[in-house]
């Protein structure tokens, strides 16, 4: 890797995601051979979950050459307790004053996760926990995945006035066939940002084999040695000549144009037109094209809106600035609310599910 | 109900492999390596349903935070066994998970329950030995104990002192001997067949899989050992070298009534005869194994002429020796702990207990010509505990 990206200037500093290696040995799992274990883990709890910022998506790079050399017969990627990884870190995002760096951004995170579907050792994502965006694309670019039965997956870019442009929009419908991949890209995103529980991506086809949390680890790196042993065979399909495209593309649209009061908004229909060229292109082209959407949304207000609106709903609601401390409060122990209109009710309602005290609503 | 006693069994035991004390687990909590040892246990033991184990023994030392909250009930809960499995906790220090044995074998053997898991932990990373111990003044005010009672190196000192004729050199050559029987059955494959990947995360390093005991020194030599520090007396015997070090680990075992298990169609890997636990001078525990076995040998009326196989915890050398010398049998007899012991794979406290009696297990399955073997080990604060097993694979004369 050459490309070197620093931050724009004002943007935060990163919080960088650390990828770090280890060997493990599948002997005791029936394969004679080491596999190299990747661990995401930005050494945070899990409240501030891993992300990738540009020297996050390095540190990868990184870890991968040294998972690489260690010739091991396959590579795996997992995160830290309970989070796999929630994306790209998007807070830079908004500080980018040229296309070129939204377009370098792209690149970097392609030329890094690409790397894991082209290395030629077979490599897998043991999704340990929460797996969004740029997160769950890391593990698409991974030729297996094994999921936790308690862990939610999601592509929610174009929730945000993005498209998943690490890789997401291309792989996904040639693994999954157009209308799944509408499904999780268009629909699931549009929907409020639905995740998937771990049964839906299985049955999706996004994930290859569900393991409970309590011996994840283990039993994944079973499936690792079950999967060169050829004792399990994961078949893909070549959704290429697949009937669904045209209809699954249409209603994809239509469910974006009813979404928006029938406006076309640029990432629902950028996200289409990738999906559409996953039917024929070749991987790398799609990576290209995705580049180029990216850098084009990023620069766009409406992305910049999208990011603060986010930003105030998301960050800002857990954690209101220039609120007294918690500790300061008085205790409340019971409530009275005057009124009985839809907005009295609500308070009151609001008000027994946060306190836990008796409340009365008199009018 | 009826009130005849009913034959118990051991199904299976497991244990995950043995750390060095806040090394390859230092990032790993206590009940998550419990958890590990009973779901490894239940998945090789696919007949039987999770909703038939009818009760969880779990022993620790150490019974404070993440040993703590009754770890037999928390540790069931957390390996996704059904609520309607409970669970409850033990503690007799060393004995713990013999002691589970024993006491889960006594509720089977009356007909209370049917079929259930005994076990035990100790991550001495996360408790070191006497941790929040506050031990009653009387006990020295009142000369109830000696001084040396609580330190455990201090009670192997005095059972040297105790039988001059157990060298300082015959402990570091039964050590060295220890070290070299765990090499040879690490090298034929023998320990692997029981201990369960554990995952192992360090903060630093990331994620890892723990396959095999780290605390082994297969390099080990007499020479080395001779010149080892004695660090519970000056000029002394006792040294790190020919003792069980500190280390972290869990273990667990499948324990049902002998009608139960057939009807079940599972392994039958033990049947228990007896057991029994003896007290001694606190100041010399480690001499606890042999009034324990005494004692046992009477109730089962057998004698040491009876035992082909003898699993021995190795807390310390000397306590080996004083058990060996005692019972006139030799140092290297090949009945006694042919796969090496606690000196060499490590002791991690109350979890010990259901090592001895995996490995008896195995030596059983190996030797047909062997009809009664015994489990037994020393205890802090001055006890032993010995159980008596039966061969189900014997096929001499009866």
């Amino acid at each position: 890797m050459t490309t070197t990206i620093t931050l724009p200037e004002g943007a935060p500093e990163e919080v960088v995601t650390h990828a770090l290696v280890r060997d493990v040995d599948l002997t005791p799992f029936g394969f004679a051979g080491t596999l190299a274990l990747i661990t995401l883990d930005n050494g945070l709890d899990h409240t501030r979950p891993n992300t990738f910022g540009p020297q996050s998506v390095q540190a990868l790079d990184a870890a991968i050459t040294d998972a690489a050399a260690r010739k091991p017969a396959a590579i795996a990627i997992t995160g830290k307790p309970f989070i796999f990884a929630a994306g790209a870190d998007l807070s830079a995002l908004a500080f980018l004053k040229e296309r070129n760096q939204a377009l370098a951004i792209g690149k970097l995170g392609h030329d890094v996760f690409r790397r894991l579907d082209e290395i030629g050792i077979p490599t897998f994502a043991f999704i340990n926990g929460l797996a969004l965006g740029g997160g769950l694309e890391v593990g698409l670019h991974c030729n297996y995945r094994t999921l936790a039965t308690t862990a939610f997956t999601a592509l929610p870019e174009v929730f945000l006035g993005l498209v998943p442009g690490w890789g997401g929009a291309t792989i996904l419908p040639k693994l999954i066939g157009p209308e799944r991949a509408v499904q999780v890209i268009i629909h699931n995103a549009l929907n409020n940002n639905t995740m998937m529980k771990a049964k839906d991506a299985l049955a999706l086809g996004v994930v290859d084999a569900v393991y409970e949390p309590a011996d994840f680890l283990e039993k994944s790196v079973a499936f690792v040695a079950a999967v060169l042993k050829g004792d399990t065979k994961i078949e893909r399909k070549d959704y290429s000549s697949d009937p669904a495209w045209d209809t699954a593309l249409a209603a994809g649209r239509a469910a974006a144009l009813k979404k928006y009061g029938g406006a076309e908004i640029a990432s629902p229909m950028r996200a289409l037109e990738l999906i559409k060229a996953a039917q024929h292109n070749k991987k790398g082209e799609g990576f290209d094209a995705e580049d180029s959407v990216l850098a084009d949304l990023t620069m766009s207000d409406p992305l910049r809106a999208s990011l603060y609106a986010f930003n105030l709903i998301q960050k800002k609601r857990k954690k209101v600035e220039g609120a007294p401390k918690p500790a300061l409060a008085r205790k409340v122990a019971r409530v009275g609310v005057v009124g009985a209109g839809l907005m009295a009710s609500q308070l009151a309602l609001l008000l027994v599910r946060n306190l836990k005290c008796p409340v009365h609503d008199r009018y | 109900m009826s009130q005849s006693l009913r034959t118990v069994v051991l199904v299976d035991a497991v244990r995950t492999p043995f750390g060095k004390a806040g090394s390859m687990y230092a990032g790993t909590r206590a009940d998550d390596l419990m958890v590990r040892a009973m779901r490894g246990l239940l998945e090789r033991n696919p007949k039987v349903a999770p909703d038939a184990i009818e009760d969880v023994a779990i022993a620790a030392a150490t019974q404070t935070g993440d040993q703590g909250m009754n770890i037999g009930r928390s540790a069931t809960l957390l390996a996704g066994l059904p609520q309607s499995v409970p669970g409850y906790s033990i503690d007799r220090w060393c004995a713990g998970a013999m002691t589970a044995t024993t006491t889960i074998a006594g509720a089977i053997a009356m007909g209370a329950i049917d079929i259930a898991i005994a076990g035990g932990v100790e991550h001495m990373g996360n408790h070191p030995m006497g941790e929040l111990m506050d031990p009653n003044p009387r006990y020295l005010a009142e000369k109830l104990v000696e001084q040396d009672a609580l330190a455990m190196g201090a009670t192997a000192e005095r059972l040297h002192d105790r039988f001059p004729q157990l060298t300082k050199e015959r402990a570091d050559r039964y050590a060295y001997n220890s070290q070299m029987k765990t090499a040879q059955a690490y090298a034929d494959g023998k320990l692997q067949r029981d201990l369960i990947p554990t995952a192992a995360r360090n903060p630093e390093l990331g994620w890892g899989i723990a396959t095999v005991d780290e605390a082994p020194r297969p390099t080990t030599t007499m020479e080395g050992l001779a010149g080892l520090k004695t660090p519970f007396r000056p000029a002394g015997r006792v040294t790190a070298g020919n003792s069980s070090g500190l280390n972290d680990g869990a273990t667990a075992a499948l324990l049902a009534s002998e009608a139960k298990a057939q009807e079940l169609g599972l392994s039958i890997k033990a049947r228990l005869v007896t057991y029994a636990f003896a007290g001694v001078e606190p100041e010399v525990m480690g001499y606890g194994p042999v009034p324990s076995t005494i004692k046992a040998l009477e109730k089962a009326g057998l004698s040491m002429a009876d035992i082909g196989a003898i699993e021995i915890n190795e807390a310390f050398a000397v306590q080996v020796l004083a058990f060996l010398d005692h019972f006139g049998i030799a140092d290297d007899d090949p009945r006694v702990n042919p796969y090496g012991g606690a000196i060499a794979v490590g002791h991690p406290l109350a979890s010990s207990g259901v090592r001895l009696m995996l490995n008896l297990a195995r030596t059983f399955e190996e030797k047909p010509d062997v009809r009664y073997g015994i489990t037994t080990m020393c205890i802090g604060l001055g006890m032993g505990g010995t159980v008596i097993w039966e061969n189900p694979h014997y096929k001499g004369a009866k």
